[in-house]
């Protein structure tokens, strides 16, 4: 596994957060890390986190980061975080 | 009988040589002169309204220096700061650290004008400008030692420039690129026609208008008298372009201009935007900073597009919608990433709140959840539970956290060049990266030397490495988490650091 920074931005945040992870971790633990991480997020709603690229690609939740395509300095969004 | 000034000051303004013994382009370098390179007959108009020679220089400059110190014996030097707002000691603490060696690096750049500009009365007038912006950093050296007795961390009013603070970092960075490292059409542009003449009358008027306000008046005499520096030697920009446009430099003249625009816009954001309008006490606000925009900046902006018809820049859409919001979106930033500041941050009060969403009609909807949510960890962790865990992810251009437009409207985007990806707060920003990567591609924001391991992971260890020497120079909370200060005057007792 490699340690890569991505690029975090959850809706109802209002700044981009750096994360540094394992590669190999799941992309739903990503999301959750994000949104526990920021204090003043304001939750947006929604059932299951949906984690999109930069290109807007939906990432499957249970595919790990390198599966999904994440590498160094990738940009993550998360939308629909449970209330 | 001795002449009058009419009949000798173009003599003496339009001293330029014939050379010689070397070519044109020897004695201005296109590297240091700009482009494109004009033969001196193109430059041979040259002129600015105020034709100031040096003799009226001198007399004006000592009558506004009598003026300023004036009002600070006549305060009283030992009881000049009493009763000030503790958050306008804090805007006055930023203000002073962020702009006081910035003045210096300009003093720089107009004498680089005053060597390279291509015609002797932009040369004289750049002189006069180099002598104005020492000025500029005297001042509020002299204040900042002022407030020393008051608060130590005025000691940034010096340091702040020499520091690897974050914010500092994105300060310098704005500048080399402006004025440090240009030539002198590109500072005649970028620093005289954009920054000057654009933005500095919010910078220092304004801001005058509000410590009157705020009972500041040494402050406000400071701004208001560095102000008609400004004004005067903003002008060397106007007759420059006027020379570029005619002789084929359009496109040169818009591509600095939208760039220095956004560029400038963005620092203003950091400083400007969040200081009047969550460190300056409500009794002292007489207009918001979209309206101090909208009113002197934007208005000033079209008309001298107009003048020279040039296009608005590309990305003005966004620039509107971020009136609204930009400032907002950082201010929650640099309150959640208080302790890598050198002053401290409020969150807004009950009165404070009214007053945004009466100037701000989204400000409700968009940011003031995220100020009741940190309110809700201040109540369930303390101070802790209101700071950010994670890292803001800092923009590669401007330096400064990738920030939301406003929350549902995220415009960071990145690029990938020789096995490098970079982050962009915004398309503006990696639009500037991509017209010069040779020029940006280098740097490393400070969390690009924190991944790789040039800047220390360990918090503490960070703090010193960003210039603080002590935990008390850290930024904080403005009201300590007081749990009644909704309800409760913050204490005046003359700033945060005893």
């Amino acid at each position: 596994m490699t340690r890569i920074n991505l690029y975090g931005f959850l809706d109802g945040d209002v700044l981009g957060r750096v994360l540094v992870a394992d590669d190999g971790r799941a992309v739903r633990e990503l999301a959750d890390q994000l949104c526990a991480w920021v204090p003043s997020s304001v939750p947006v709603g929604g059932d299951t986190p949906v984690v999109t690229d930069e290109q807007g690609t939906v990432l499957d939740l249970g595919s790990t980061l390198a599966e999904a395509g994440l590498g160094p300095g990738d940009i993550f969004r998360v939308g629909g975080v449970p209330l | 009988m001795a002449l009058r000034r009419d009949d000798w000051l173009d003599l003496a303004r339009k001293v330029d040589w014939t050379y010689r013994y070397v070519d044109e382009r020897e004695v201005f370098p296109e590297a240091m002169s700009g482009v494109p390179w004009l033969p001196h007959e193109a430059w041979a108009d040259w002129s600015e309204s105020y034709r100031t020679t040096y003799r009226e220089y001198v007399r004006n400059q000592s009558v506004k220096d009598t003026s300023v110190l004036a009002v600070r014996d006549a305060l009283s030097k030992a009881r000049l700061h009493e009763g000030l707002d503790p958050g306008w000691v804090q805007l006055v603490k930023f203000h002073q650290a962020a702009f006081a060696l910035a003045e210096y690096a300009a003093a720089l750049a107009e004498l680089r004008m005053a060597r390279f500009g291509r015609d002797s009365a932009w040369r004289v007038m750049a002189n006069l400008g180099a002598l104005d912006e020492i000025r500029h950093t005297q001042i509020p050296l002299l204040l900042g030692h002022d407030l020393l007795r008051l608060d130590g961390g005025f000691d940034w009013t010096h340091r702040a420039f020499h520091t690897d603070n974050w914010l500092m970092i994105a300060a310098r960075h704005l500048f080399d690129d402006m004025f440090v490292a240009a030539d002198a059409v590109e500072i005649a542009v970028q620093l005289n026609f954009v920054f000057e003449t654009g933005f500095t009358n919010l910078q220092f008027m304004a801001l005058a208008a509000m410590a009157d306000g705020a009972d500041h008046h040494v402050f406000e005499t400071a701004l208001a008298s560095i102000q008609t520096d400004e004004a005067r030697h903003a002008q060397i920009g106007h007759p420059v372009l006027r020379a570029l446009i005619q002789h084929g430099g359009r496109e040169h003249v818009q591509y600095l201009l939208d760039k220095m625009w956004w560029r400038s816009w963005r620092i203003l954001v950091a400083t400007t935007g969040t200081a009047m309008e969550y460190l300056t006490p409500l009794g002292a606000r007489t207009r918001s900073f979209k309206e101090f925009m909208r009113e002197w900046v934007v208005e000033q902006f079209l008309r001298n597009l107009e003048e020279f018809h040039l296009e608005l820049p590309w990305f003005w859409d966004l620039f509107i919608d971020e009136l609204d919001h930009a400032h907002h979106s950082l201010q929650l930033g640099l309150y959640e990433y208080r302790t890598l500041l050198w002053f401290d941050e409020p969150t807004p009060s009950t009165a404070e709140r009214a007053w945004l969403r009466e100037r701000y009609p989204t400000w409700e909807t968009t940011h003031e959840p995220h100020w009741d949510r940190i309110e809700e960890s201040w109540a369930a962790g303390g101070e802790a539970a209101s700071m950010a865990y994670a890292l803001p992810a800092l923009c590669n251009m401007c330096q400064l956290p990738a920030l939301f437009v406003h929350p549902g409207r995220n415009t960071a985007c990145t690029l990938e060049r020789d096995g490098r990806r970079y982050l962009f707060c915004s398309a503006p920003c990696r639009w500037i990266f991509e017209q010069q990567p040779e020029r940006f591609a280098a740097h490393r924001t400070v969390v690009d030397r924190l991944v790789a391991g040039e800047a220390p992971a360990d918090l503490l260890e960070l703090h010193g490495w960003m210039g603080f020497e002590s935990p008390d120079e850290m930024g904080g909370d403005l009201r300590r988490g007081l749990d009644q200060w909704r309800f409760a005057p913050v204490p005046r007792t003359g700033g945060s650091r005893t």
